[in-house]
C-alpha cells in the first residue's frame, strides 16, 4: 500500500481549505458542521443530517453540490414515494420497430443525492436505498445498474413532527457514515444571515473543485497511515459499546456498534488527518469523530432512556472511560501542569 | 529538514520516552508495594511489640531488623511481580508520551517511518503526588517506630504486679537463699511448688479469702522454718562455744556432745536445712568429737553458723521475730541465762522515747481520774446499739370495767371507711359504681 506523502497531504489540505471557505459562505456559523460534512465526503461516506426545519440542511447540500461541481439530484421523500421513483423504472420503448424495456434511471443516478426528509418515505422505499448506499449500484428486475462515482447520499430528517413518519431501520442507519445534528445558529450567525441573505433567493456559489480533484483527494485519504495503536483504540471504543457485565463503559446500551462502525471511524479519522494536514490518523481524530460515527449505531435500553441518557451522553462516558492506551496511570502520578 | 536534525529529534524523543517509562513503571511498582510494605512494617512492629511484651529478646539484637529487611524485600518482590503486567515497553511509552502531549500520534508515525519526528519542546507529562508517595513510607516507618518505641510493660512484670505481693516476696526470698547457698534446694523447690499451685488457680481467685489465707499460712510456715533453723544454728553455735571452754568435766563434755548431736539432728530433720557442706562439716565434727576440733576449726565453724544465722535473721520481716528467746549471756555457771533476750535485731521500730517531753510529776496512779462519756447516749455512726433509755410501749389508757353488750368503740368498718377515709374522687367513683 502506498502511503500518502506530506506533499500530497499538503496539496489536499489546501483544496479542502478552499472548500471549507466556500461552504462557510453558504452556511454561516456552522463551521463544525461544515468540517464534519467535508470529512464525510472525503471518507466517501453518506451523511444523515438531523435538525429542525430552516436551519440550512438543504442549503448546505445544495451548496456542496455546486462547489464540488458534481451532478446532484434532490428527492423529496413522501409517504407515497415508491422505490421505482428513486431507482428508476424499465419503460417500454419502441426502437426500430421493436418494443423493448429500457431502464429509465431515477434520481439516485447522480453524484450527490439529497434525500430530503428521508423518514417520511415508507420502509419499502427507504430500503431501496440500501443497495445503492452500500454497493453503489441499483438492481431492477434482476438487472444491476452501477451508480456514478463518486456517489454520496446526504439525507435530512426532522426530529419533530414524527406523525406519519417511518423511523429509519438500524440496517439503513448503519450505512450512514455520520449522523450530524444541525444545531441552531448563534446570534452572530443569525445577524449575518439577516444581513447577507434575502428570503426566496439562493446564495451565489462558485465551483471550487472538479470531480477529478475530489477523487485524487479521496485517494490521498486512503493513503493516510493509521498507526496500530489508533486502530487498537478504535477497536476498544467500538467494543466498549457492547454491554458487558461488570463494566461501566457501555452501560445503558442494548445493542452496540457494528464492525462497519469501526471501519467508518478509521476512514473518517484518515479524512480528518488530511483536513489537518497530517500523514497519519490519530487518537484525537478518533475521539473527535466518535460521537458522529456512533450515535446512530447504538440502541439504548429502556432504563437508560428513562434515566434521560442519550446516545451522546453514553458515548461521552465511553470516551471518558476508554483510555488512548490500555493501562491507565498509577495513583502516585498526576498529569503535569 | 535534514536527516541529522531528524536523528537528533529521534534521540531526544526516545530518551524522553525512556524517562517516562521508568517513571511510570516505578510508580506502578510503588503502588503495588504500598500495602505489602505497610503489612511488612505492621508485622515487624507487631513482632517487636510482642517480643518486648513477652521478652523474646528479638528486639535487642539484629533478629528483628533482619525480619524487617526480609519482609520488605519479600514485599518488593511481590510488588514487582504484580506491577509487571502494567509495565510499559519503550514503544508503549512513546505512545503514552504522544497521547499526553497531544501530538496526534506523530511519534508513533515517525517511529514507524511514516512521518517526520516533531520538534522536541517538552516532555513533562506526569508529575509525582508527594502525599501519595510519602504517606505509605511514613506509615511504614511509624509502624516500625511504634513497635520499637511505644512503652510496654513486659507481661512477666505485669503478672508480677498483679500477683499478691507475698508470692513475689517469697519467691525472691527463696531464690536468694538458694543463690547465696544458705539452704538446700529441696526446701526451696517444695515452697516454689506450693506457690505455683496458688498461682495456677484462676487469677480472679488470687485475692480470694481462701487464697490469701493460704498465702499467709505459707508465709508464716516459711518464717517459722527460718526461725527454727536460726535457733538450731545458734544452739549448735552455743554447743561449739561451750565445748571450746577449758576445765570442763568429762561428764559435762559428754553432755555437751549429746546436746550437739541432738542439735545437729534437729538441723538435719528440719524442712529447711543449712547447705550441704556445712551439714557435712557439723556431722564430721560430731563424729570425731568436739574436743578434737582445733581452735581455728571451731572458730571457722562458728563463723559460718553465725553468718548463716545472721543471714536468716536479715531475711525476716522487721518486727516479726520472736523476742522471748533465752538470753545468751555468759554466766559463771556456764548455764543459759535466765533473762529475756533483746529480741531480733530487726524487731521493728520501738517508741521514740520522750517524744512529747519529760513525763509530768503528777502522772501517778493515785492521780488518775476516770473519764465519763458525756455522749454515750448519742449513737455514733456505725453503732449498732446505743445506750438510749427506751420507753417501753405501755398502754396508758385507763381501763375500766365495762358492761357486757356495750360497744366501747364504734369501729371503722363499712360506710365509715369510704365516707371518712376516701378522697372525694374515690368517693365519687365508688358511689357511681354502687348506683
Amino acid at each position: 500500500m502506498d502511503y500518502a506523502t506530506e506533499a500530497q497531504v499538503a496539496d489536499a489540505q489546501s483544496h479542502v481549505n478552499r472548500l471549507k471557505e466556500a461552504l462557510s459562505l453558504v452556511l454561516f456559523g456552522q463551521e463544525t458542521l461544515i468540517e464534519f460534512v467535508l470529512t464525510g465526503i472525503l471518507a466517501r461516506g453518506h451523511l444523515l443530517l438531523e435538525g429542525l426545519p430552516g436551519l440550512g440542511k438543504t442549503e448546505l447540500v445544495k451548496g456542496l453540490s455546486k462547489i464540488l461541481v458534481l451532478e446532484n439530484k434532490r428527492i423529496q421523500f413522501t409517504p407515497d414515494l415508491l422505490p421505482g421513483d428513486i431507482t428508476g423504472n424499465p419503460v417500454l420503448q419502441e426502437k426500430e420497430g421493436n418494443r423493448e424495456f429500457v431502464f429509465q434511471t431515477g434520481p439516485l443516478f447522480a453524484n450527490l443525492v439529497l434525500a430530503d426528509e428521508i423518514n417520511r418515505a415508507s420502509p419499502k422505499t427507504q430500503s431501496a436505498l440500501l443497495e445503492a448506499m452500500q454497493e453503489r449500484r441499483v438492481t431492477v428486475l434482476g438487472e444491476s445498474h452501477e451508480l456514478p462515482s463518486p456517489f454520496f447520499v446526504l439525507a435530512t430528517q426532522n426530529p419533530i413532527e414524527l406523525e406519519g413518519t417511518y423511523p429509519l431501520p438500524e440496517a439503513q442507519l448503519d450505512r450512514f457514515l455520520f449522523k450530524l445534528e444541525v444545531q441552531k445558529n448563534p446570534v452572530t450567525a443569525l445577524e449575518k444571515i439577516v444581513n447577507h441573505r434575502e428570503l426566496g433567493t439562493e446564495p451565489k456559489v462558485e465551483p471550487v473543485l472538479g470531480q477529478g480533484h475530489l477523487e485524487s483527494i479521496i485517494e490521498t485519504v486512503r493513503g493516510i497511515y493509521l498507526p496500530e495503536v489508533v486502530a487498537n483504540y478504535i477497536a476498544r471504543l467500538v467494543d466498549a459499546t457492547h454491554p458487558v457485565d461488570g463494566q461501566e463503559a457501555g452501560k445503558g446500551i442494548k445493542f452496540g456498534a457494528s464492525p462497519r462502525a469501526a471501519l467508518s471511524l478509521a476512514s473518517a479519522a484518515k479524512a480528518r488527518a488530511v483536513m489537518q494536514g497530517r500523514t497519519n490518523a490519530s487518537f484525537e481524530d478518533v475521539k473527535w469523530l466518535a460521537p458522529a460515527v456512533l450515535r446512530h449505531r447504538i440502541v439504548l435500553d429502556y432504563a437508560a432512556r428513562i434515566d434521560g441518557s442519550t446516545p451522546d451522553t453514553v458515548i461521552a462516558s465511553i470516551l471518558e472511560e476508554v483510555p488512548f492506551q490500555p493501562g491507565g496511570t498509577p495513583g502516585s502520578l498526576k498529569p503535569a501542569k | 529538514m535534514g536527516k541529522e536534525n531528524q536523528a537528533d529529534r529521534e534521540v531526544l524523543w526516545r530518551n524522553a520516552a525512556r524517562r517516562l517509562r521508568f517513571r511510570l513503571n516505578f510508580a506502578w511498582w510503588y503502588q503495588a508495594l504500598v500495602w505489602p510494605l505497610l503489612a511488612a512494617a505492621g508485622i515487624s512492629g507487631g513482632v517487636a511489640i510482642a517480643s518486648r511484651k513477652f521478652r523474646w529478646g528479638l528486639e535487642d539484637g539484629q533478629v528483628l531488623w533482619n525480619i524487617l529487611i526480609a519482609l520488605v524485600a519479600a514485599a518488593g518482590l511481590f510488588a514487582w511481580h504484580r506491577a509487571r503486567r502494567n509495565w510499559l515497553t519503550e514503544k508503549e511509552s512513546l505512545v503514552r508520551l504522544e497521547a499526553d502531549l497531544e501530538l496526534n500520534n506523530a511519534l508513533s508515525t515517525a517511529g514507524a517511518g511514516r512521518g517526520s519526528w516533531p520538534a522536541f519542546d517538552r516532555d513533562k507529562v506526569l508529575q509525582w503526588r508527594p502525599q501519595k508517595i510519602l504517606f505509605p513510607v511514613v506509615g511504614a516507618v511509624a509502624f516500625v517506630l511504634i513497635g520499637f518505641a511505644i512503652p510496654i510493660l513486659p507481661i512477666q512484670m505485669l503478672e508480677a504486679q498483679n500477683k499478691p505481693f507475698v508470692w513475689n516476696q517469697l519467691q525472691d526470698d527463696l531464690a536468694q537463699l538458694v543463690a547465696e547457698e544458705m539452704i538446700q534446694e529441696d526446701y526451696a523447690e517444695q515452697m516454689k511448688d506450693r506457690l505455683k499451685e496458688l498461682a495456677e488457680q484462676d487469677p480472679s481467685d488470687w485475692f480470694s479469702a481462701a487464697s490469701l489465707e493460704a498465702t499467709d499460712s505459707l508465709r508464716q510456715a516459711h518464717e517459722r522454718e527460718m526461725n527454727r533453723l536460726q535457733r538450731d544454728l545458734m544452739d549448735v553455735d552455743q554447743m561449739l562455744r561451750k565445748a571450746g571452754l577449758e576445765g570442763l568435766t568429762d561428764e559435762r563434755r559428754e553432755q555437751l556432745r549429746q546436746q550437739f548431736d541432738k542439735a545437729v539432728e534437729g538441723l538435719r530433720n528440719g524442712q529447711m536445712k543449712p547447705n550441704e557442706d556445712l551439714m557435712n562439716k557439723l556431722a564430721e565434727a560430731g563424729k570425731k568429737g568436739l574436743e578434737s576440733l582445733s581452735e581455728q576449726q571451731q572458730k571457722a565453724l562458728q563463723d559460718r553458723l553465725r553468718k548463716l544465722a545472721k543471714g536468716l535473721s536479715e531475711r525476716k520481716e522487721p518486727g516479726t521475730g520472736y523476742g522471748n528467746e533465752l538470753g545468751n549471756g555468759e554466766s559463771p555457771e556456764e548455764e543459759p541465762g535466765t533473762g529475756t533476750g533483746q529480741g531480733e535485731p530487726q524487731r521493728g521500730p520501738g517508741d521514740g522515747g520522750d517524744l512529747f517531753g519529760p513525763e509530768s510529776p503528777d502522772l501517778k496512779p493515785e492521780n488518775f481520774e476516770s473519764l465519763e462519756d458525756q455522749k454515750k447516749q448519742e449513737p455514733n455512726p456505725g453503732d449498732l446499739l446505743n445506750l438510749d433509755e427506751i420507753e417501753p410501749d405501755k398502754d396508758l389508757e385507763k381501763k375500766e370495767p365495762t358492761t357486757s353488750g356495750g360497744a366501747k368503740s364504734e369501729g371503722l368498718g363499712g360506710d365509715r371507711v369510704w365516707k371518712d377515709r376516701l378522697d372525694p374522687d374515690e368517693q365519687r367513683s365508688l358511689k357511681s359504681f354502687f348506683e
